[in-house]
């Protein structure tokens, strides 16, 4: 069965783009275009979840403290993209309880890799 | 001398023969005084600071020398027979210098000193007491006089104590004053510092936030994956014709036109200096009308939170003369000021839009300006402080470097060049013409409460008409 990830971003052509990166990896992407949403299409069979930081109403640590106080999946991985200067906010997505970060703009690569290493390192 | 005598009426009603006259006599003296109360001596010629002296005695014999003496060494004397009544009238600062009497019938010279310090703490306050009261005059000084005089009066020494007790109360003065300065200027001086240290760190502050602005507008339309993932449909494919799927190429689509807005918008700005400009002579009056209109209509065409009530002003009495600018970019320029009054106004807010000519040693001028309330609250120094307005002497200063004091705190749909980068386009294109923008700040205090207020000035240089 195929490791399943939610996609938390504002941005349609980035949710566009990763999904279809990560669909050819063998991925089920589930999208979400803000917080809300997110965690709304939390469910336990979700695998990882990436969100942007910057997005309206709900930033992604706010999402991700969200996740870690919730009662569906509250231990899923989550992965946040920062854009690089934004070293403040990785620290406040560290504090809310993010797994890992990965810098704006990434490539297909790192993408694969980074979410390959957290769900490869995590027992479904 | 000037001498002000109000009438008064005295019956003498005592019969005792042996004293009666000399104590009718007195009691006349004694109403003469109570009557007229402040009998006060004109500055000599040549004014220079005439020292007042409030004179307090039941004993008319002692304010007769006290008077004479300090009258002919110009003086200004205030005399009151009592207390109650030297209390009743007084008022704080009158008077350079206060001179009582200690023991009077009604009230006694420390309840007086008590009154008089209740009111006012910083007048020398000296008392007459007789020579052998020396513990008397001690406790009075500890309650809050300054000095005491000895009784029965020599006039010498009544100058000589009245001048060391003004001229060491100017000295405290003075001390205070500088001392009050120093701090002042102290307070001035850190806080100086902080806003050069403010805006020093300001301006890489915004070139920072410029960086992550495009990176996150880029990233907004996908970044770069569209790059990896052409790639990779590509190489799946053979011969001449790449085939590519359509969710791939609307995809590629839509984030390049998202990149290529940002990047037109880099290229505008940095064309600024070189952008080509329609520039027209046009009627001064012509062009007030015209932006006059299209900023109302701005203003306007605003919903919601936006919403600003305003107010114009335009005074071109008699202003002939034009002025060559590029009507369309004018336009454009006035929104972003009227735009960027909303933006950091609060709701509810007025916005007064003023049109008027100006002449200076240089030529002639047309000055629009914008005014709107401040956010002031919304400021802050490079430590994270609240500060209140920018000083001065530096807004053209923080004007050169940015405008916004927030990153990037809000943008309207409304506009046209946007994220902290309108007021520099603005600028530019004025300059581009000719003129100038200025900002300031300042309080006005005309309104109910005090009110912070940002204006910004765009001037225009005005020609004699060809």
């Amino acid at each position: 069965m195929p490791a399943k990830v939610l996609f938390i971003d504002d941005s349609v052509s980035m949710r566009q783009m990763t999904s279809l990166i990560l669909s050819g990896e063998g991925y089920e992407v589930v999208q979400a275009t803000e917080g809300r949403e997110g965690l709304e299409k939390l469910t336990s069979d979700i695998d990882l979840v990436i969100t942007d930081f910057n997005m309206p109403n709900m930033n992604g640590a706010e999402v991700i403290r969200a996740i870690r106080s919730g009662e569906v999946n509250s231990s899923v991985p989550v992965l946040m993209l920062t854009t690089e200067s934004e070293e403040e906010k990785k620290q406040e997505g560290r504090e809310a309880g993010a797994t890992a970060w990965m810098t704006k703009p990434f490539d297909k690569d790192k993408l694969i890799a980074t979410v390959k290493k957290i769900t490869d390192s995590v027992e479904f | 001398m000037e001498t002000v005598f109000r009438p008064f009426v005295q019956i003498y009603s005592g019969s005792d023969r042996a004293t009666g006259r000399s104590q009718k006599l007195k009691i006349l003296r004694k109403s003469l005084y109570a009557a007229v109360r402040i009998r006060y001596v004109s500055p000599p010629r040549g004014y220079q600071h005439v020292s007042g002296i409030l004179v307090v005695d039941d004993d008319v014999t002692s304010i007769s020398i006290i008077e004479e003496t300090l009258a002919s060494n110009d003086y200004r004397v205030y005399t009151y027979e009592s207390a109650t009544a030297a209390v009743e009238d007084f008022e704080p600062g009158a008077y350079d210098l206060i001179l009582s009497d200690y023991f009077m019938p009604g009230m006694n010279g420390d309840e007086f000193l008590r009154r008089v310090r209740q009111k006012d703490g910083d007048t020398p306050f000296v008392f007459l007491t007789a020579n052998t009261d020396i513990q008397l005059a001690i406790e009075l000084v500890k309650s809050g006089a300054d000095d005491h005089i000895n009784k029965p009066i020599v006039p010498d020494e009544l100058l000589f104590r009245i001048e060391k007790n003004l001229r060491e109360k100017q000295n405290e003065r003075a001390v205070r004053q500088a001392e009050r300065e120093r701090e002042l200027l102290q307070m001035e001086r850190e806080k100086l510092v902080n806003w050069r240290v403010l805006y020093a760190s300001k301006d890489i502050h915004q070139t920072e936030q410029m960086i992550n602005l495009l990176s996150r507008t880029i990233n907004q339309a996908g970044g770069f994956l569209w790059v990896d993932l052409l790639e990779q449909q590509i190489k799946s494919q053979d011969g001449d014709t790449y085939e590519l799927s359509s969710d791939l190429v609307d995809m590629i689509i839509s984030a390049g036109r998202g990149q290529k807005q940002i990047f037109d918008y880099i290229t505008f700005i940095s064309e600024l200096d070189t952008l080509e400009l329609d520039q027209q002579p046009i009627d001064v009056g012509e062009l007030v009308r015209e932006l006059d209109r299209y900023m109302k209509e701005v203003l306007s065409s605003l919903v919601g939170r936006r919403q600003r009530t305003f107010h114009s002003v335009v005074d071109l009495e008699g202003l002939k003369g034009e002025v060559v600018v590029d009507v369309a970019y004018m336009r454009r320029v006035a929104k972003e000021l009227v735009i960027n009054a909303v933006k950091y106004s609060p709701d509810d807010s007025r916005i007064l839009l003023i049109f008027e000519p100006r002449r200076e040693a240089g030529g002639r001028y047309l000055d629009v300006s914008v005014t709107n309330a401040a956010k002031s609250a919304q400021a802050r120094d490079g430590e994270g402080n609240r500060v209140v307005g920018i000083p001065y002497e530096y807004t053209e200063l923080v004007f050169d470097l940015f405008y916004t004091v927030e990153s990037f705190p809000i943008s309207l749909d409304e506009e046209e060049w946007s994220d902290g980068t309108g007021l520099y386009v603005v600028r530019k294109l004025v300059r581009r013409q000719g003129g100038w923008v200025k900002a300031a700040n300042g309080v006005d205090y005309t309104g109910g409460s005090p009110q912070t207020f940002v204006k910004v000035t765009m001037t225009l240089p005005i020609k004699e008409a060809s």
